[in-house]
């Protein structure tokens, strides 16, 4: 009897509350994260994937507002006052969504890389793993933060110049000062290393949830084409190609379903992409209508190229951004991933600045040869590095129209590699000029918002 | 498991606490948290064991009761907790027959964090080895600590047919609290800080009990409640200036929890856009910090009630009678722009140069939030909340006993009720102020509601 009687309580205690009670205590909406899978699911996340970066794209030559079109002055458009370089560009109440998300997210990575080395569930393969995805997504959303609200990486600078608080740990007390472009981009790249240093982190990313080492690679090569360190770029590029070198065939795309993603799930349809990412925006249609082509963009497109069928509109003279219906009514999406062809075309883009043109060409034509039906494609070519170099700039534009702000930010490097700056040109609505922005200006930098400078005096 | 140190009460992890939210990322088919709030609390390290030691006295046959504990603690803290009770009436007022009941009584209340913590746990009934948590371990810091003095009287005067009980209490309580003002500042990743509080509530209340007439036939009883509470921070992280609505409602210290600031009103200029008026007198368009005064509370301080009941042979008649005084609360007024708006106020909206001496609604104009901020929140809007009402009066009948007996039921009676009958408010709008919410949007009044009742015992 005894003996039953010990059985007894010992698959009671074993079995749990949940057996007993029918109550999983695991499963309130509020928790504690603590146990390995909690950390898990801590990465897991789809905000990670669908944040929306267009501050940047307004602020870049890539688009085009009417003045008459933005007359509304609600707070929430933003976008017109990055646009128009509006100053003050916040209002006294104004919340940068995009800032606060973002610094949302690198507290989540925070968590995993504070917390998890602590945890004794799992292998320690497994917690390895995780630390080393949380450092990968940290580092490109400390690369986001540094572009947008700094100035660009100049090394004769970087170190004075201050860009946005580097936030390692978990205190909501803290009134962080702005730390300098140099730190944030050593945080960067230390986090990349260690990432692609982790070898029992997969190559390939195993889902779009979860990225592998690739994505390490790729964004190194991100980082030091923004750094104009072309070598390591170069390097970085080519190892992210040598594991991942597919294209999509705009001939044989189903636009409606893989150029323009209606969901996550349809991203990992796409070889190409390589940390898959897509924001949508109901914003710009509410207040502006619809978001225009800069004419200096649709300009570089020829009329055959498919990038124009899948992506825009011809609405008048004006290229107008494909818009769709959804249950959050008109929105654009913004193709923010990060894939195949931006990696050759960085590779492409430091070949042509050491001069290996016909390297750089054959990788231009390689991207193009998939953005034409082979009745319309023509292959491009170059004489010269220079001329290389532009038809890889060119490009660069044509493929990466609002994904991630990279135009904005290649406004911004590029004023430093050619050692004098370009200029952002906005319109009136009759056509005429309205203002001219150089390149290395401190207004293509995002500024905090007032509430948040008067809550911190540290900024 | 997060690795854990000996013991289950010290265990380091156990104070670091994290919120996250889970929710479901239906695309993915899985579980996706985020992460809401993090904080390290101050229970770490904390030795809970303690020592209470008490001392009760009695002296005069008990007409002087005291009691007093002090708990130690090897946190190197200790605190009292005092009760002091005296009968007055036994003591000096033996040969006074007019007064049935004079009763004093003291007690002073003084725990720390720690206390209060202990005292969670003793009522939790936790054993230092229970493998069960105690409910404390879900909050995200300890309980606030507590300093509460109170004084109290009774005095029953001609055989207790009028009985006064006066209490006041002042109370300090402290701790650390989520700041629902303070935004962190956005780069921790966090939706909200913690401050260190010290909050002051002190209040006298005085409960008559009057028996007027008690006749055969004929009786009439009242009770009157008269009480002044307020809320005092002690302790607060104040707000800097931001010119939006939460810095008008936020604490500030020496000021009540519940106080409300506005913009001196500048009235309209003569284009109908709303201004402000400094404290050196210059108008402005914008919100401005040296406009701000104060304008009150929006809980009133002061309330009180008569209850009364006459009894007139088989019937009675009940009444209630409420009141609040000291309080303010805001008018609405609508901010014409292309925002929606639904206030019928907007007809009476500036439209042409000299109507800025009739009305406060400004022009329609275009969308501008500073516009807005100082329109809808100067002085101008302020009004009082002080109000009169007739909450209840019911008339009840009870049955005679033979009719009673002859349908065999125990008891039997009926009555009728009716509530929210009538108010005055010291409003010139004649707003209920418990129909306005705290923008000054008019919400519907609670309507008159008859009862009838058939109250009938077997």
């Amino acid at each position: 009897m005894k003996r039953v009687c010990c059985l007894l309580c010992l698959s009671l205690l074993f079995s749990g509350c949940s057996k007993i009670l029918d109550v999983n205590p695991e499963t309130g909406m509020t928790v504690s994260a603590k146990h390995f899978k909690d950390f898990k699911e801590l990465i897991n996340s789809k905000q990670f994937m669908i944040s929306n970066l267009d501050i940047g794209n307004m602020m870049s030559d890539d688009v085009l507002l009417f003045q008459y079109s933005t007359y509304s002055n609600d707070i929430s458009f933003y976008q017109k006052r990055a646009y128009f370089f509006m100053d003050p560009f916040w209002q006294t109440a104004s919340v940068d969504e995009i800032y606060e998300s973002l610094y949302g997210f690198i507290a989540q990575c925070n968590m995993i890389i504070k917390e998890v080395p602590n945890l004794s569930e799992g292998t320690a393969q497994e917690r390895d793993q995780l630390i080393a995805q949380a450092k990968i997504h940290r580092a490109y959303f400390y690369f986001q933060l540094v572009n947008l609200y700094g100035r660009n990486y100049n090394a004769s600078t970087a170190n004075s110049d201050l860009a946005v608080p580097l936030v390692l740990n978990l205190d909501p007390n803290q009134l962080p000062s702005r730390a300098s472009v140099a730190d944030i981009y050593a945080l960067i790249e230390q986090d990349l290393n260690d990432a692609y240093a982790t070898e029992t982190l997969p190559m390939l990313s195993a889902d779009i949830q979860y990225p592998g080492r690739i994505v390490a690679f790729a964004l190194l090569a991100k980082v030091h084409l923004q750094k104009g360190e072309f070598e390591k770029a170069e390097t970085f590029a080519k190892a992210t190609l040598e594991q991942n070198s597919n294209l999509i065939d705009y001939a044989y795309l189903d636009s409606t379903k893989v150029a323009f993603p209606s969901s996550l799930l349809l991203l990992s349809t796409q070889p190409e992409l390589i940390f898959p990412k897509v924001a949508e925006d109901g914003i710009i249609t509410t207040y502006a209508g619809n978001l225009q082509l800069s004419k200096e963009l649709s300009a570089l497109f020829e009329a055959s190229d498919l990038r124009v069928k899948n992506f825009y509109t011809n609405m008048g003279s004006y290229k107008v951004y494909k818009s769709a219906n959804t249950s959050n009514g008109r929105v654009v999406r913004y193709r923010n991933s990060i894939g195949v062809p931006e990696m050759m075309l960085i590779a492409a883009e430091c070949e042509a600045r050491k001069g290996a043109i016909a390297s750089a060409m054959n990788r231009v034509n390689a991207i193009r040869e998939k953005r034409f039906y082979s009745k319309d494609f023509k292959k491009l070519s170059a004489t010269t590095a220079s001329e290389a170099l532009q038809h890889v700039l060119d490009e660069r534009r044509r493929e990466l129209v609002c994904v991630g702000s990279t135009r904005l930010f290649d406004l911004k490097r590029l004023a430093i590699v050619n050692g004098k700056p370009d200029t952002i040109k906005r319109w009136n609505d009759n056509g005429s000029l309205a203002q001219e922005i150089p390149t290395n200006s401190d207004k293509l930098i995002v500024p905090i918002t007032p509430k948040v400078l008067t809550f911190n005096p540290n900024l | 498991m997060v690795r854990s140190k000996n013991g289950l009460l010290r265990s380091s992890e156990i104070p670091a606490r994290q919120s996250t939210q889970r929710i479901l990322v239906q695309e993915f088919k899985s579980y996706n948290l985020q992460l809401l709030n993090y904080y390290r609390t101050n229970i770490s390290n904390i030795n809970l064991n303690h020592s209470k030691n008490s001392l009760y006295v009695n002296l005069f046959d008990g007409k002087i009761n005291m009691s007093g504990s002090a708990y130690l603690s090897n946190v190197a803290k200790v605190r009292w907790s005092t009760e002091l009770g005296l009968n007055a009436k036994d003591l000096f007022f033996d040969k006074a027959d007019a007064i049935s009941t004079f009763k004093l009584n003291y007690s002073l209340q003084d725990f720390d964090s720690y206390q209060s913590l202990m005292m969670q746990l003793s009522l939790n009934q936790m054993s230092p080895y229970s493998p069960v948590q105690p409910s404390f371990l879900s909050l995200d810091q300890l309980p606030p600590s507590v300093k509460n003095q109170d004084l109290s009287m009774q005095l029953g005067l001609f055989a207790d047919r009028i009985n006064l009980t006066s209490r006041f209490y002042n109370r300090l309580t402290g701790g650390v609290v989520a700041d629902t003002y303070y935004a962190p500042d956005p780069s921790t990743g966090m939706s909200t800080r913690y401050m260190d509080y010290a909050m002051r509530s002190k209040g006298v209340e005085v409960l008559g009990n009057f028996r007027i007439i008690q006749k055969r036939n004929f009786g009439w009883s009242a009770d009157v409640i008269v009480a002044h509470n307020s809320l005092t921070n002690v302790k607060v992280l104040e707000l800097p200036y931001v010119a939006d609505f939460t810095y008008l409602i936020s604490p500030k210290v020496g000021y009540s929890k519940n106080a409300v600031w506005s913009y001196q009103w500048g009235g309209l200029d003569e284009s109908g856009n709303p201004t402000i008026k400094t404290a050196e007198g210059e108008r402005l368009k914008v919100a401005n910090e040296s406009a701000l005064v104060y304008s009150g509370v929006s809980i009133a301080p002061n309330t009180g009630s008569i209850n009364q009941t006459f009894d007139i042979y088989d019937f009675y008649i009940r009444t209630r009678i409420n009141w609040q005084t000291g309080g303010v609360s805001r008018k609405y007024i609508p901010v014409p722009s292309s925002s929606t708006e639904y206030n019928a106020d907007i007809a009476k909206r500036w439209r042409s140069p000299g109507d800025e001496a009739y009305t406060d609604v400004p022009a329609l104009a275009q969308y501008d939030s500073q516009r807005q901020l100082i329109a809808q929140n100067s002085t101008n809007s302020i009004i009082s909340t002080d109000a009169i009402r007739l909450e209840e009066i019911q008339v009840g009948y009870f049955f005679p006993q033979h009719i009673v007996k002859a349908l065999r039921f125990k008891d039997l009676s009926t009555s009728i009720q009716v509530n929210n009958l009538w108010f005055k408010a010291r409003n010139k709008y004649g707003y209920d102020p418990k129909s306005v919410s705290t923008t000054g949007m008019i919400t519907p009044r609670m309507p008159v509601e008859f009862s009838f009742t058939l109250n009938a015992t077997l």
